[in-house]
């Protein structure tokens, strides 16, 4: 049950939107195919490349996006399903190791991730994001730096919740750790520091919270509160789901921490993402795309300003702009000059003119030769 | 005129990077291999930090001990794990701590031939301790020579 028991036969671009180097790459191995079984394999690995299309924001992100598939045979079928777990007893041999019941838990499927990245720094060293489909039909999965799911109806979801955490930073914005009603401990309240990842925040001051800009006027923050911090929050959401606030019950804590939304895939599996987490999949996956937004900012008033934009290649860029978030807005700007850098890179200068009597906020705009 | 001195660091896009692969046991970590890749990295984060944070994140810093470019991350060192259920009636994610403490994971740096000092931020590793959301701190410090790096593909 290693890499003495199958092959690895080769690295297939399954999506092409262009050379790895300038793409965002997923690659996706499979562990427990027989070599007869892995035109299967080819199968199961293009529905989840077309759940995944069918996922917002990849959808609209989808030109940025390349995918590869590696091939790897093992000599037997399936993962090890231990009987301690309930399972059936069996012990395929498989080149990574698959295996259910793993630290005793039944769903719990892993592979060894170890060979998992040898594989991969052989054949595909420019990953962004790793996945193993395991070839059971049994419900499993498990995350960390690689996503491993089986092919149960549903499972697809475990590997779109890992690659928010991996590719993407998202904390998990459930409230518990061993689970709501499991009577937990030392969950009642987070009481820290301020969460590094994008989607969690302990801040529900609306001047300063992170996700402020998505939070309209009339949502109240905090938008939720737990009257019982003992517990997992049990009321429903009570405004429409669509609403970015500060929902008390995150990061494993069930006071204290909050979320922008009642809902999320990072939340409870099944759900959209988020639009804080959505937003942070476009800002990631932007620099792929042909066409993209650089950054956003705001201009006074009245005001001309002038920013430095730097990409790191050199003819980088057709055209740059200007684009008012809010609709119509106007603003005139102009590109007075560029310069190549050594090592490289293009300096761009943009001038940005707000005629208006009010502050605008815009994207920069960028688009690739 | 009113001018913004520099771009914001996360606006810079890199399309040469450092393929670190990482093993750890406990709170042991080795960097095990470099390679050298053709490829764009997401944008840096921001840099600095304002307040002290809980979570994780890498810096990858210039000979000045200067930070060029920041990601945080999702804690690759897992002392616990995610469990997911199918069960209709109860579906769930729920967390289990892991006995041992083992395993392998990849960074993604810029190849800034004056930036070779890679740094790992973490909270404290017990899924309780992190729970609580202790301030970060460096966990691990790296420098690279020319001699580790290795040619990776090239597309």
């Amino acid at each position: 049950m290693s890499a003495a028991d199958g092959n690895v036969v080769g690295t297939t671009q399954i999506v092409d939107h262009g050379p790895a180097s300038q793409k965002w790459n997923l690659v996706i191995l499979g562990d427990g195919y027989k070599q007869s079984e892995l035109t299967k394999f080819h199968t199961d690995c293009a529905i989840f490349v077309n759940t995944m299309f069918g996922t917002p924001p990849y959808d609209e992100l989808w030109c940025g996006i390349n995918v590869y598939r590696i091939d790897v045979s093992s000599t037997d079928s399936g993962a090890d399903d231990p009987v301690a777990c309930g399972g059936s007893g069996a012990t395929p041999k498989t080149y990574f190791d698959a295996s259910f019941c793993n630290g005793g838990i039944q769903r719990l499927l892993e592979v060894n991730n170890s060979l998992v990245h040898a594989v991969v720094n052989a054949q595909m060293p420019q990953a962004h994001m790793i996945m193993v489909i395991v070839n059971t039909t049994e419900y499993g999965g498990s995350g960390g730096d690689v996503a491993t799911f089986s092919l149960a109806a549903g499972a697809g979801e475990i590997g779109l919740h890992e690659m928010g955490h991996t590719a993407f930073g998202f904390a998990d914005e459930y409230e518990s750790w061993a689970g709501c009603g499991s009577g937990e401990t030392g969950h009642d309240k987070y009481t820290g520091a301020e969460p590094s990842q994008p989607n969690v925040t302990t801040d529900t001051n609306r001047a300063t919270n992170k996700w402020r800009d998505l939070v309209a006027a009339a949502t109240p923050m905090p938008t939720t509160a737990n009257k019982d911090c003992s517990k997992c929050d049990p009321q429903g959401n009570p405004l429409p789901a669509s609403t970015v606030g500060a929902y008390e019950g995150a990061l494993y804590n069930h006071c204290g921490a909050y979320r922008p939304q009642f809902n999320c895939r990072m939340r409870a599996l099944g759900n959209p993402y988020c639009a804080v987490c959505q937003r942070v999949i476009r800002q990631t996956i932007a620099p792929y795309m042909a066409s993209w937004t650089w950054g956003t900012s705001t201009i006074g008033a009245g005001q001309t300003q002038r920013w430095w934009l730097s990409w790191n290649g050199y003819p980088g860029l057709e055209w740059i702009g200007v684009q008012p978030v809010t609709p119509g807005a106007e603003l005139d700007w102009d590109t007075p000059g560029m310069q190549e850098n050594p090592g490289g890179s293009t300096l761009y200068w943009i001038t940005v003119r707000n005629k208006s009597a009010v502050p605008v906020t815009f994207h920069f705009r960028g688009s690739m030769l | 005129m009113p001018q913004v001195a520099a771009q914001p660091p996360e606006t810079r896009s890199y399309n040469k990077a450092l393929r670190l692969t990482f093993e750890y046991e406990g709170s042991s970590v080795k960097l095990v291999s470099t390679q050298r890749v053709d490829m764009i990295l997401p944008p840096s984060h921001p840099l600095e930090t304002k307040e002290e944070q809980s979570g994780f994140w890498f810096t990858l810093s210039d000979a000045q001990g200067k930070p060029v470019y920041r990601r945080a991350v999702t804690n690759p060192i897992r002392y616990d794990r995610e469990v997911f259920s199918n069960d209709p009636a109860h579906p769930s994610i729920q967390r289990v701590p892991v006995e041992k403490p083992k395993g392998t994971f990849v960074m993604l740096v810029p190849d800034v031939s004056n930036a070779r000092t890679v740094q790992l931020f973490s909270h404290p590793l017990e899924p309780a301790a992190a729970a609580r959301g202790l301030p970060a701190r460096e966990l691990a410090k790296f420098t690279i020579t020319p001699e580790q790096i290795q040619e990776g593909n090239k597309q």
